[in-house]
């Protein structure tokens, strides 16, 4: 396999406050190749968006990288300085975040903003600008792009609005797009739309992809390895097509036992929340939920087995060929 | 067959933009805009039967929760009847209409907005039982906790306030309320969309318990074609107000005619090993404020043919209970969906 593009590497991030600490990113390490599609699933509060700005470095006090390195191009996202960011950020790595309303600047016209984003990383004229601009607009299926250039955010419809933000991270060809659930507002119709591109960007320009959703199913027709966390932690990672059919965690059969489809006549229902992330674990944290947990698990903390691409952190995975 | 239980006939919903002052009165001198109507629910015919789930999909903007709205006697139709259990609900007596419009109740899609923020739990879930008089004021807690025991709350819920719940909680107190008194028919708008998959199957099998154990009919509206495919009997679906097609979930599903009822099923996202390769409907949702001309979905239509341009077509019968709203022939067109199963590629491990 190629070189990795991003590579991370015991990532842990905190927030604090009153003297307590919350620990919600929880030793992450993995590594992320060029033209890859990862998808980062799990429940809401399970780390999985405040790793994603972990990784651009645009967590703010009191949350911080509390340690580990996120290498990009040979540099350490984590430790450069903000100059050195500005030339990264939503130029070789694009973010694209969830709330399309937060992302847009509500006084500046939607040409304005996105030309600036051109403008700012490419030395290229106005004109240049303008019509990679309009260029993006189309791919991501706004109608008559040249003309919407001079609209206001709060004249596009929400689904608009987020085709908007997510032809911004296409702007400047990156290297890497993190994407923080951006399509659970959309409908399916758009939804797709947007799918086609982002794997249509991986496939020709050879664009990495985090892909971060609590929705299994989407992930299961756009990723090409997912990574399953919990409680901060990684607890299961694979190729999408293994975590589907032979998943190794507890956790990640029921996150998938949840989801209706065809044919399923009960869903899978998975008791109690996820844990206080304020303290440390004794055990496994998934063992208070977990179905099949033995008493060794609320004592012991399991590590990550398998090998780099698929492994699973559980005392007694699901799969025969993964127990020890 | 017997009576059904709710009976939409021909509903119509039109919204006018509230106009101000000036526009009025630049409208009177002839010099301003004209008045701009949107058609919301055009002409939309349904039935449901008691202890059925009837399903409503369709995209933003369809007009689905204008007509759950109009079901439960929130909004009043343009045009059109609402029939409950045989009779118009317009043309009751004030007290029946009354007792009618308590026996259709509605779950809104945001837990977050649909609680009062400063009333606590148990107020919440009984306050309407005690004001139609279903419950005595004395026995209020008693039949709140009762209430809040039929959807997995706790008792010790009941003095709390929404803030300390959880989403999934909330939507529980949502449909507790619903249910508290007693009602025929329950309109679940959007009402699993804003949760996390594992609180939505909690949600859903709550949903499934329930309406085995008591007899209410529901109407799910949603987006999520899975969802519906999971809980409704019988599923209609919506575009641009109008409904497309409708049939029993089991026929729907295997044997969908309509374009864009097709399109809609190759787009949801399903729980396969196999990558997908996503082949989005051409075109955007045409504004409702100007309709496309004869039938709506023909500028995005595959199949389209010259006559779908200025002949509406009309709801016509391909089954028991199945209808669809297309000029196609059954059979015509189905090579789309030969050539999607086609564009599937198996993922390389």
């Amino acid at each position: 396999m190629a070189e990795p593009i991003l590579s991370v590497s015991g990532l842990c991030t905190e927030v604090v406050s009153d003297e307590r600490v919350a620990r919600i990113v929880r030793d992450v390490s993995f590594d992320l190749y060029p033209g890859e599609i990862l998808g980062v699933v799990g429940e809401s509060g399970c780390g999985k968006s405040m790793m994603g700005f972990a990784l651009l470095n645009l967590l703010d006090p009191p949350a911080r990288v509390a340690s580990g390195s996120v290498s990009y191009a040979g540099q350490d996202i984590t430790k450069l300085p903000h100059e050195d960011l500005r030339g990264i950020r939503g130029n070789r790595i694009a973010m694209i975040f969830q709330d399309p309303m937060v992302s847009l600047n509500p006084v500046l016209t939607i040409g304005e903003q996105m030309m600036e984003a051109v403008l700012a990383h490419q030395n290229v004229s106005r004109e240049e600008a303008k019509a990679r601009t309009v260029e993006v607009l189309e791919m991501v299926g706004i109608p008559k792009p040249a003309e919407r250039l001079k609209a206001y955010p709060h004249e596009f419809s929400g689904g608009m609005r987020q085709r908007v933000v997510i032809a911004t991270a296409f702007l400047n060809q990156p290297d890497i797009i993190i994407a923080d659930e951006p399509t659970t507002a959309l409908d399916v119709t758009i939804q797709a739309q947007i799918l086609a591109e982002v794997q249509k960007m991986a496939a020709q320009n050879g664009t990495a992809v985090i892909w971060i959703s609590h929705d299994m199913s989407l992930l299961s027709g756009l990723a090409d390895r997912v990574m399953v966390m919990y409680a901060g932690q990684i607890v299961e990672s694979g190729s999408t097509a293994s975590i589907i059919e032979q998943p190794n965690h507890p956790y990640t059969r029921a996150l998938m036992g949840a989801i209706p489809v065809p044919g399923r006549k009960k869903l899978e229902i998975l008791r109690g929340f996820p844990p206080n992330l304020l303290g440390e674990f004794t055990g496994c944290a998934f063992a208070p939920r977990c179905p099949v947990a033995r008493d060794h698990c609320e004592v012991e903390r399991p590590e990550l087995r398998g090998t780099e691409l698929s492994h699973a952190r559980c005392h007694y995975p699901l799969q025969e060929g993964a127990r020890s | 067959m017997s009576m059904p239980l709710l009976e939409l006939c021909n509903i119509s919903r039109i919204f006018t933009r509230n106009d101000g002052v000036f526009d009025k009165l630049a409208r009177r001198l002839a010099i301003g805009r004209p008045l701009e109507n949107l058609v919301a629910v055009d002409n939309v015919s349904m039935v449901v039967n008691r202890g059925e789930t009837v399903g409503i999909v369709g995209e933003s903007g369809c007009g689905k929760s204008t007509l759950g709205r109009v079901a439960v006697q929130l909004l009043a139709p343009t045009s059109g009847k609402v029939c409950f259990e045989g009779k118009d609900i317009a043309t009751l007596p004030a007290e029946e209409a009354r007792r009618a419009r308590f026996k259709l109740q509605m779950v809104f899609q945001n837990p977050y907005t649909s609680l009062n923020p400063r009333r606590r739990v148990g107020e919440t879930v009984i306050e309407a039982a005690v004001a139609h008089g279903l419950v005595a004021k004395a026995d209020a807690r008693d039949a709140a906790i009762e209430a809040m025991g039929r959807v997995g709350l706790k008792p010790d819920f009941i003095d709390r306030f929404p803030h300390a719940l959880s989403g999934g909680q909330r939507q529980r107190v949502g449909i507790a309320r619903a249910l508290a008194v007693d009602p025929a028919c329950v309109v679940f708008d959007e009402a699993v969309a804003a949760l996390d998959v594992s609180i939505q199957a909690q949600i859903l099998e709550l949903l499934v318990e329930l309406r085995q154990n008591s007899s209410f009919a529901s109407v799910f509206i949603s987006h999520d074609l899975n969802v519906v495919r999971y809980i409704a009997d019988r599923v209609v679906i919506l575009y641009l107000g109008r409904v497309v097609e409708t049939a029993s979930t089991a026929t729907l599903f295997d044997n969908p005619h309509h374009p864009y009822s097709r399109a809609l099923m190759a787009e949801a996202p399903q729980l396969k090993a196999q990558k997908k390769t996503f082949t989005p409907i051409v075109g955007e949702l045409p504004s409702p404020l100007s309709p496309p001309s004869g039938c709506q979905f023909h500028p995005r239509c595959p199949h389209a043919m010259p006559r779908c341009k200025t002949d509406q077509p009309m709801l016509r019968q391909l089954g028991d209970r199945h209808f669809s709203a297309c000029h196609l022939e059954v059979g015509q067109g189905e090579e789309g969906r030969i050539e999607e199963a086609g564009k599937r590629k198996v993922v390389q491990a």
